[in-house]
């Protein structure tokens, strides 16, 4: 594990002046949009006169220049203070706090499903090359990767929700059911269903397709023969010298994906009405909620940060080249 | 020139996806002359289905709009800010890429950092920002893609040039007194460029399905017809009349496949082995 | 008198490209025998490599195969890894990066004697002591990229004979290989087959190194076997043409001898 901690120290170190470029630009961004969060504030009043105004930027710190309101944001940024939420009248980490644990449920069992049955299918896919299930593996996942997640969302609810009513339509738990424990965790689980599969099919198309072309790329390999060589089994010669290998670009790209699922998310929990943090964003463009919208972008770079800091590990701990001097350079 | 062409026929997805995509752009321009309808007008009965009237053969909306003349001018959105999009990153981020490369130190430093910062924030997130700043506007929306997607070229142009800048070619040019913006802009450019265009139908159907999302949420271009808009539509309609989300959820699939076999082609054309799907 | 281990009758091997088909061996007959030293010689191109994937059954599925390879002297067609090992000539791909040395000498072992994940760890420890890899216990829990090239290629041959196999073939195995490290080389190949009474099978571009370690000579040419016999006939006088401007070019070129000081024997 030691090697691991001198990848994070490294990573970490190297993240800071990124997330600090994130901050700043964000920071700009908002800038550029027409009128602050009092004018905002007051046209969710229905209008107020300017003294008013006056009076809530002067206390909200909003007539100070943009160098010093930038100051004021970064050194709360570093007390944990988000801000305060326009849309929700609420500080923004107690939102973002309760919000997360959903989306991050639902990301995470979209990259599981992804994952697993993705590089499973894949590499079915590849052990028999060119047959039939390497075929319809092929176009199928080709299909499934050109849909939109919240379409597919929708013919998953028209399917399952509205004409089988196997599973509920949306929302996170059935609303004042006063269900506990398990019963509960049951609950939630069965309305995570539709939406970890719109979010996760897509990826595992993409997981499918990448186990499929890796394996066809490392069974041309001079150990793959040299497996062959010394008669080793089949299941060996699948598993452990073609697929194992053909596992670490997936394990990349779990990382590089990550962002765009974040992205995802937000859609997604729009259609299945899902208490997330991914849907701040969209309540927040709704409700012209700025510093809601900026929280958001600034933490969604720090997951991403995290979740590639955990994959990058993974790999590590995968490939045993890494952090060699014989690895080349990434 | 010909070489490319014969090698991208060669192959089979890429014939498939250059006639998918071809159809579809006939059908985007061509569509609206041959159906002479307005996509706003309410013309028949609402919530008609398909096929049940020969006049309007995908069927009615719920305000009685003609769901296929909506379809082809939704394709002109789709399409058209796909292809914009990308052309915003490929333009921005091969630039970029090429400064970053041949400059070097802390120029390419500070420009990489940059890179990071854009490539962390989920596209889908900074499009929304950038749309909720500046307003739905086609330009707009095209602008916040592309800055979404163009960190995929400037990486790439960015490896090529470092690849390049050591070249004899390069470093004749110098030794002639070539100004360096000039070898960079003429010598090593369009010999980076080849690779990044292997990434060309990734942004371009990423672009497509970043706007149908935008759209869906209402944060589309409200001037025109969308197909994320009329999924959107059609959502609290899905018990009664589900064709109306599902029709245009289709189009996007066939217009995202086209881009992704056409991509093929491509690859096979510029014979590129590298990033593929 | 020397049994027939092998006896190659009329191998063709072709493939079918889209420039029509080409022929990797034609027509080749030959006999090879138990226990002996055979050199395969020739140049790119020449199909030795394709005669030493034909021998092991390895051939793609696309190859077009005519001819036989019978195999009188045990009797049975080998299989590969246990009646028949190979070596291969880079030893930076011919080894699973991922998996520890360990695992990949033990493999053979573990497949074909049904040995245990213990008694395959041990087995692996001692073949790697028997090819001179230092340090054989924390060997076997290191992975490839550890090693140097010569060092990997000593793995790959104690992979190779790990399930005790009859027959050793080295294709190009010291072909990627500095010079020093390729005496190393051929003289533990030799070690090995005269301990463990195996044929040795070795492909090689190099005349020196045939001449040196081989009881018997094959020489190839573009797909086809132009003579055979013992390495001190064929060396010193060599029937065919091209077999002598072979063994020419290779006087004339001041390059060092490899393993011993001259071609007598």
């Amino acid at each position: 594990m030691h090697r691991a901690w001198r990848l994070t120290k490294r990573r970490l170190v190297a993240s800071i002046p990124v997330l600090a470029i994130v901050i700043l630009g964000t920071f700009l961004l908002m800038e550029l949009a027409p009128g602050d969060a009092v004018d905002a504030y007051l046209v969710s009043l229905g209008g107020g006169d300017s003294r008013l105004a006056d009076d809530l930027r002067q206390s909200y710190g909003l007539d100070q220049s943009a160098l010093s309101r930038l100051w004021l944001y970064v050194s709360s940024l570093a007390r944990l203070d988000l801000g305060w939420s326009i849309v929700f009248n609420r500080p923004i980490l107690d939102i973002v706090l309760e919000r997360l644990p959903n989306t991050l449920w639902l990301m995470g069992a979209a990259t599981a499903l992804a994952f697993t049955l993705g590089s499973l299918l894949g590499i079915l896919a590849g052990a028999w090359p060119g047959s039939a299930l390497d075929r319809v593996l092929s176009i199928g996942s080709l299909t499934l990767y050109a849909v939109p997640g919240f379409w597919l969302g929708l013919v998953l609810i028209l399917v399952f929700s509205v004409q089988l009513r196997w599973l509920p339509t949306s929302g996170i738990e059935t609303i004042a059911s006063g269900k506990v424990g398990i019963a509960r965790a049951l609950d939630i689980a069965r309305h995570l269903v539709l939406p970890v599969a719109s979010l996760g099919f897509i990826y595992l198309a993409l997981f499918l397709r990448m186990m499929r072309a890796g394996m066809g790329e490392v069974w041309r390999q001079d150990f793959v023969l040299a497996a062959k060589a010394k008669g080793l089994s089949r299941r060996r010669i699948v598993v452990h010298h073609v697929a194992r290998n053909a596992l670490l670009p997936l394990v990349t790209m779990l990382g590089l994906q990550a962002a765009t699922m974040l992205g995802g998310s937000v859609v997604i929990e729009s259609v299945f009405a899902i208490p997330g943090f991914g849907r701040l964003a969209q309540e927040a463009v709704a409700g012209r909620d700025a510093p809601l919208l900026m929280a958001v972008i600034i933490v969604s770079a720090v997951l991403v940060i995290i979740v590639n800091l955990l994959v990058d590990i993974a790999y590590a701990w995968l490939d045993p080249r890494v952090g060699s001097s014989e690895a080349a350079s990434r | 020139m010909k070489p490319l062409i014969r090698r991208f026929v060669s192959s089979p997805e890429g014939v498939a996806g250059a006639l998918l995509l071809l159809s579809l752009v006939l059908a985007a321009v061509l569509g609206p002359f041959i159906l002479s309808g307005d996509p706003a007008a309410l013309v028949g009965r609402p919530l008609l289905p398909p096929f049940a009237d020969a006049s309007f053969p995908l069927g009615t909306d719920q305000l009685g709009r003609d769901v296929l003349t909506r379809l082809v001018y939704g394709s002109q959105a789709s399409l058209t800010v796909g292809f914009a999009s990308a052309v915003v990153a490929i333009v921005v981020g091969t630039l970029v890429g090429t400064v970053a490369g041949f400059a070097g130190g802390l120029v390419d430093e500070g420009l990489m950092r940059i890179v990071d910062a854009f490539q962390i924030v989920p596209g889908f997130l900074l499009a929304l920002a950038f749309v909720s700043v500046a307003g739905p506007s086609l330009a707009v929306i095209v602008l916040a893609i592309g800055l979404g997607a163009w960190t995929g070229p400037a990486r790439l142009a960015r490896a090529e040039v470092l690849s390049i800048r050591e070249r004899d070619y390069v470093a004749a040019a110098r030794v002639i007194g070539m100004h360096p913006a000039e070898i960079a802009f003429r010598e090593v450019l369009p010999n980076a460029l080849p690779p990044v265009l292997s990434l060309v139908s990734v942004i371009v159907a990423a672009a497509v399905l970043i706007e149908a999302a935008l759209s869906f949420l209402g944060l589309g271009d409200p001037n025109s017809v969308t197909w994320g808009g009329m999924i959107a539509d059609g959502r609290n309609l899905l018990r009664s009349a589900p064709f109306l989300s599902i029709i245009p959820g289709l189009g996007l699939v066939s217009a995202v496949v086209g881009i992704y076999l056409f991509g093929e082609g491509l690859v096979e054309a510029l014979s590129i082995r590298g990033r593929r799907l | 008198m020397k049994t027939v281990l092998c006896n190659v009758e009329r191998l063709s091997v072709s493939y079918r490209t889209p420039a029509g088909v080409q022929h990797a061996l034609k027509s080749v007959n030959l006999d090879i025998f138990a226990g002996e030293k055979l050199a395969i010689i020739g140049e790119s191109g020449s199909g030795k490599s394709t005669l030493s994937l034909a021998l092991t059954g390895l051939l793609p599925d696309e190859a077009l195969v005519e001819g036989r390879i019978s195999w009188p002297g045990p009797g049975f067609d080998p299989v590969p890894g246990r009646d028949i090992g190979i070596v291969f000539q880079d030893p930076g791909s011919s080894l699973n990066p991922v998996l520890t040395i360990g695992d990949q000498v033990g493999e053979g072992a573990r497949r074909h004697l049904g040995l245990g994940r213990k008694a395959a760890r041990e087995k692996a420890v001692e073949l790697l002591s028997r090819v001179r890899i230092p340090q054989p216990e924390n060997a076997v829990s290191a992975y490839p990229h550890q090693f140097s090239g010569g060092q990997r290629q000593r793995i790959a041959i104690a992979a190779a004979i790990a399930a005790g196999p009859s027959v050793l073939i080295a294709d190009e195995a010291t072909s990627a290989l500095d010079t020093i490290v390729q005496a190393e080389i051929a003289v533990l190949l030799e070690d090995l087959v005269k301990n463990g009474d195996m044929t040795l099978i070795f492909v090689t571009h190099d005349i020196g190194l045939a001449a040196s370690l081989a009881d018997r000579i094959a020489v190839f040419r573009t797909a086809e076997l132009v003579e055979c016999g013992e390495a001190r006939t064929i060396v010193h006088e060599p029937q065919a043409d091209y077999t002598k401007q072979l063994l020419t070019t290779h006087i004339d070129l001041d390059s060092p001898r490899l393993v011993g000081a001259s071609y007598v024997r």
